[in-house]
C-alpha cells in the first residue's frame, strides 16, 4: 500500500505539475469584525517521513514529534513578531465527541485545501459555477471548536515533509553520474488556512507547493518554512 | 498493482480536464434522458459517465450512469479484461481478477453490490451500502440506496443513489459528499435533480 501511495504522489506531482503549478499563493479576504481579531491555533497536522530508494515514504515518528515542537515554537514567534492576537486550542478529553471532530476537520481541511489549489489557483481548472469567487468552507460544524478557546478565527495547518534515505541518496548520485537522470529526493509541501469560527468559511489560504527544500527537523529551517506558510497572513 | 497505477493515472489525467458550466435549468443527456437543475453546476465527462460538482469532486459530486448495457462495467476504466494488454493474452496470460459487470437480469441487490464493488475500486477503499428500498427513476420502477466510505484522505463520505433498469440498460444517478458539510449542503438539490429525471422517448424525438 505504501509503495502505491508513494507512486501516486510522484504521479500526482508530475501530472499536476503538467497542469501548471506554482510555488505558493496567497488569497486574502479577512473580514474584520473587531479591531484585533483573535486567532485560535489548531494542533497542526504534520508528518515527516523517509523516502526509500524505491520511492516509497515511511513515516518517522521521532522526526514528526520534533517537527511539531519546532513548528509550535516558530509559529508563536512569527505571530508574536507580526503582533497577531492568538490563543491556544484547548483539546477536549479523548473520549469527547469533539476530539473526533477535530481529527475530521483536520482531514477535511487538507481535502478542501487540495481543492482550492486545484480549482481556484489553477486558472485553467477553475470551476465556472463559482464565478471566480474565492468561496470555500469547512462548514458550520467548525463553530464547535470555539467552545475550546475564545477566538474569531482558527488557523489550520497541514504539512508533509520527506527526506531521502541514505540508499536513495546513493541512487541519486549513481543516476546522475551514470545515466544523467535526476532522481528526486525528499519533498516538502503544506497548506494553511484561516477559518471563520462562526461560519467555517476559509477567509485566507496559503499553500507551500511541493519543493525539494526545507527541513522541519531543525528549528532554524522550521522557522523559514513557517514564514513561507504564514506569508501575508492577515492579523 | 499495475492496474491500480493505471487507474490512478487515468484519474489524475481526468483531474486536469477543465469543468464546464451547466446553467440552472433543463439538461439533456444525449438521447438518454433529461433533468432539471435548480442551480448551476460544473460538469465534465469522465470515462462514459457525466460528473457534476460544485466545489470539486472530492468534496461533493453527482454521477450519472446513463444506459449501461448488458455485459458492460459501470465505467470503461473498470473493465479489467478490456484493459489487459493483447500481448499478454497472446502469451497465454489472463487477468488475475474479473470485472464486475451489469447484467440485465440482475436484482436490485445485485446491482447495488455491483455499484459498491465498482465504487470501492474507484475510491480505493471499501464502500458500504444501506437502506436499499423500492423507488422510481423517470417514472420507471427502480430502487434507492445509501452508501458510505472513508476515503484515502481519511475523510468520511456518504451518498445516495437512485437507479432503474429500462430497455435492458441500467440508469443510475448518485450523489456523494463529505459527511461534514458538503453532503448536507446540496443533498436537497441532488434529490430534486434525480426526481426531475425523465427518459427520452426516442420515437418522439425523431422527425
Amino acid at each position: 500500500m505504501r509503495r502505491t501511495a508513494g507512486t501516486l504522489i510522484v504521479l500526482a506531482a508530475v501530472l499536476l505539475g503538467g497542469c501548471g503549478a506554482q510555488s505558493y499563493r496567497t488569497t486574502e479576504r479577512l473580514v474584520r469584525t473587531d479591531a484585533q481579531p483573535c486567532i485560535m491555533l489548531m494542533p497542526p497536522d504534520i508528518e515527516l517521513s523517509e523516502r526509500t530508494a524505491g520511492g516509497t515514504t515511511e513515516l518517522n515518528a521521532a522526526w514528526t514529534k520534533a517537527a511539531e515542537a519546532h513548528f509550535a515554537t516558530a509559529l508563536r514567534e512569527h505571530l508574536t513578531s507580526i503582533g497577531a492576537d492568538f490563543v491556544e486550542y484547548l483539546p477536549p478529553d479523548d473520549a469527547s465527541p469533539d476530539a473526533q471532530l477535530l481529527d475530521e476537520l483536520q482531514s477535511l481541511h487538507a481535502t478542501v485545501g487540495q481543492a482550492i489549489l486545484e480549482y481556484h489557483f489553477e486558472p485553467a481548472l477553475r470551476l465556472p459555477a463559482k464565478k471566480g469567487q474565492f468561496d470555500w468552507s469547512l462548514g458550520p460544524e467548525v463553530a464547535k471548536l470555539a467552545e475550546h478557546g475564545k477566538a474569531d478565527y482558527a488557523l489550520f495547518v497541514w504539512l508533509r515533509d520527506s527526506y531521502a534515505s541514505p540508499a536513495r541518496m546513493a541512487l541519486q548520485v549513481v543516476a546522475a553520474l551514470v545515466v544523467g537522470v535526476p532522481v528526486s529526493g525528499g519533498v516538502q509541501q503544506g497548506l494553511c488556512s484561516l477559518v471563520d469560527l462562526k461560519t467555517g468559511q476559509v477567509v485566507w489560504f496559503n499553500a507551500l507547493l511541493p519543493r525539494e527544500a526545507g527541513d522541519m527537523r531543525t528549528l532554524e529551517e522550521s522557522r523559514a518554512t513557517t514564514h513561507l506558510l504564514l506569508d501575508r497572513m492577515p492579523k | 498493482m499495475n492496474r491500480l497505477i493505471s487507474l490512478a493515472i487515468i484519474l489524475l489525467i481526468a483531474s486536469c480536464t477543465p469543468y464546464r458550466l451547466i446553467p440552472a435549468g433543463k439538461v439533456e443527456f444525449a438521447d438518454q434522458g433529461t433533468v432539471e437543475t435548480p442551480i448551476d453546476w460544473n460538469w465534465r465527462p469522465f470515462d462514459i459517465v457525466h460528473t457534476w460538482t460544485l466545489d470539486g469532486p472530492n468534496l461533493q459530486e453527482m454521477i450519472f450512469h446513463m444506459g449501461v448495457k448488458d455485459g458492460k462495467t459501470l465505467m470503461e476504466v473498470l473493465d479489467v479484461e478490456a484493459g489487459f494488454h493483447p500481448l499478454l493474452v497472446w502469451f497465454g496470460k489472463v487477468p488475475d481478477e474479473v470485472s464486475f459487470r451489469f447484467h440485465k437480469r440482475m436484482t436490485e441487490h445485485e446491482i447495488v453490490d455491483l455499484f459498491t464493488a465498482s465504487m470501492s475500486k474507484i475510491a480505493g477503499s471499501k464502500v458500504v451500502s444501506t437502506q436499499l428500498a423500492p423507488a422510481t427513476l423517470g417514472g420507471k420502477p427502480g430502487f434507492r440506496f445509501e452508501y458510505a466510505f472513508t476515503g484515502k484522505d481519511q475523510v468520511r463520505r456518504k451518498g445516495f443513489g437512485v437507479g432503474a433498469v429500462f430497455d435492458e440498460k441500467l440508469y443510475l444517478i448518485h450523489y456523494v459528499g463529505t459527511e461534514i458539510y458538503y453532503y448536507d449542503r446540496n443533498q436537497a438539490d441532488a434529490e430534486r435533480i434525480i426526481q426531475s429525471f425523465t427518459f427520452k422517448e426516442k420515437d418522439k424525438g425523431k422527425g
